[in-house]
């Protein structure tokens, strides 16, 4: 497994819940999975096929009971969410989540820029700094960049997406985790919020795991597509593969799971 | 009227350092903190201790910011290490103050009178006094509110505020937010005692009991200045919180002149926080 074009190394991690109990589950069934530097996989699956707890896993939100995570030769298994977040960045569904909503824009971008840093007794916003954060928006040209001393509370919900992504990668992460991160918005702004995520991924090169509900989009972005089911992976395709793949040959994959699952429980 | 005047800037200057200790824990943290109750008379408490063993003031004073900093991470750590619910959290420490504190003073109540306390040269400045005491203390205030003004500017500041804001966000930034909760409500309690021995030192004795219902006089003051002046920077809101307190006293000494029962000051002013909560309830469109 542990060959040179690995990356991101998830090696036969299981996650269970209740444990013991009549109202187990299990989110991730000895679950493996090896992701190449610069790539950018897409990930689907229905509701509880372990989508979600697979990022929680690797960014730290949940401890696995089994099995070994590493990123780039590092062993991050026991390792706290907090000490993860120095290489592991997450976009999450609800714009909320990922800014803070009584601080400015600016000040929520400084805080980003300080991601694997110590903070100190230095003061947050200095002028290159400023400089820093001007150019980064500039390069995206959303229009955040005249809103510096906006609180983020007075964004739309869009705007507030595309600020958690600009924090999501002003400091380049070396995993970039993209929970359902434009389910929430509306088409125009989740088209706008898709195009930032490619060019951000494109630019930085930066290694990415999507998660989406959104068969179309999963099969358009990234150059892998992998499909979850009861923890398990169940199709991975290549970027070949997934070119040729459709919408309707993927509903009827999961109808063919849901199918053999039904009879399994006859 | 002039006294009235003079009194309520005094009081409201020197309670106002516990109301900006009670911003950080209450508004910035988001930690309903009830350790403050006992860390004011902790810092009574032990400021007239250390007076009456003729240690300088000013190093008295140091050290009673030492020993409410060290209140405050103990809520702190009983909260973020522990998991155990805030509010508990805080009944729990300032229970335990209660003891510490008796221990500290051997006695309930500690008097002052005779010792070269921080105010004594101002005491003995005559016809000046009064004024004195103004100036003194607004000086004192506005030295710490520049100092939290200007940490909250700093890179660790905006860490507290996010981790305050948004914990699992600042978390997933790569910041230790337990440490961080722990030092803010360190600060906070560190502020809150300095208050304490101030008016020990003002009123010329420390009291067991003299920081029971402080929380409440801190939120009315804190709620006093944000309706008056809508602050939305951090400078502003600290700004704001000495006129809230320095108001809330001047109400309170005219409620006191014009017949309020001096044990009736707090329902009196408990129901002026329920009655502002209850008019911003309706006016953010609740009912």
């Amino acid at each position: 497994m542990n060959n040179d074009s690995s990356f991101l190394n998830i090696e036969n991690i299981s996650k269970i819940y209740n444990q013991g109990t009549v109202q187990e589950i299990v989110a991730l069934d000895d679950f493996s999975l090896t992701v190449r530097k610069g790539e950018f996989v897409s990930i689907i699956g229905s509701n509880g096929s372990g989508k979600t707890s697979l990022l929680n896993a690797i960014a730290g939100s949940i401890m696995i009971n089994n099995g070994r995570i590493s990123l780039n030769g590092l062993d991050l298994t026991k390792k706290p969410l907090y000490y993860r977040a120095a290489y592991v960045s997450r976009v999450y569904q609800d714009p909320a989540a990922g800014t803070s909503s009584t601080m400015t824009v600016e000040q929520n971008l400084v805080l980003a820029s300080l991601r694997g840093k110590r903070a100190t007794l230095g003061f947050g916003i200095t002028s290159t700094r400023r400089q820093q954060i001007i150019n980064a928006l500039n390069e995206l040209g959303i229009g955040l960049e005249t809103r510096l001393n906006d609180k983020v509370s007075n964004l739309s919900g869009g705007q507030r997406q595309a600020l958690a992504m600009i924090m999501a990668s002003i400091v380049k992460p070396k995993l970039l985790l993209l929970d359902e991160h434009v389910a929430a918005l509306d088409p125009r702004m989740s088209r706008l919020i898709m195009e930032m995520t490619d060019k951000l991924v494109q630019v930085h090169g930066l290694t990415t795991l999507m998660v989406s509900h959104d068969m179309e989009m999963a099969i358009k972005h990234g150059h892998r597509l992998i499909m979850l089911h009861q923890g398990k992976i169940v199709k991975d395709l290549n970027q070949d593969e997934k070119a040729r793949v459709t919408e309707w040959d993927l509903i009827e994959g999961f109808r063919q799971l849901r199918h053999k699952e039904e009879e399994n429980n006859h | 009227m002039q006294e009235l005047f003079q009194t309520s800037f005094q009081q409201g200057l020197l309670i106002s350092l516990a109301v900006m200790g009670i911003y950080i824990s209450f508004r910035i943290l988001n930690f309903p903190d009830l350790t403050c109750d006992g860390s004011f008379s902790l810092g009574g408490g032990l400021a007239a201790v250390l007076l009456g063993a003729s240690i300088n003031p000013y190093l008295g004073f140091v050290i009673v910011l030492a020993a409410g900093f060290l209140a405050g991470t103990c809520t702190g750590i009983l909260n973020s290490r522990f998991k155990i619910n805030p509010l508990l959290a805080g009944i729990l420490m300032m229970t335990m103050l209660y003891s510490i504190n008796l221990r500290i003073m051997n006695r309930p109540n500690y008097p002052l009178l005779d010792f070269e306390t921080i105010l004594k040269p101002i005491e003995n400045m005559g016809d000046y006094t009064q004024i004195g005491m103004v100036a003194f203390f607004a000086i004192f205030v506005l030295f710490f509110k520049i100092l939290i003004d200007l940490f909250l500017k700093t890179e660790m500041g905006l860490v507290l505020i996010s981790a305050g804001d948004n914990e699992k966000m600042t978390q997933g930034l790569g910041f230790n937010t337990s440490v961080v909760k722990i030092f803010g409500m360190g600060l906070s309690n560190a502020l809150i005692a300095a208050s304490g021995a101030l008016t020990a030192q003002y009123y010329g004795f420390a009291d067991i009991s003299m920081g029971i219902g402080i929380i409440i006089v801190g939120i009315a003051a804190l709620i006093i200045g944000e309706s008056l002046f809508h602050p939305s920077r951090v400078s502003m809101h600290t700004l704001s919180l000495i006129f809230g307190t320095i108001i809330y006293y001047f109400i309170v000494s005219l409620g006191l002149r014009m017949g309020l029962a001096p044990t009736d000051l707090k329902i009196a002013t408990a129901l002026m926080v329920i009655s502002v909560l209850i008019f911003r309830f309706k006016r953010a469109g609740n009912e």
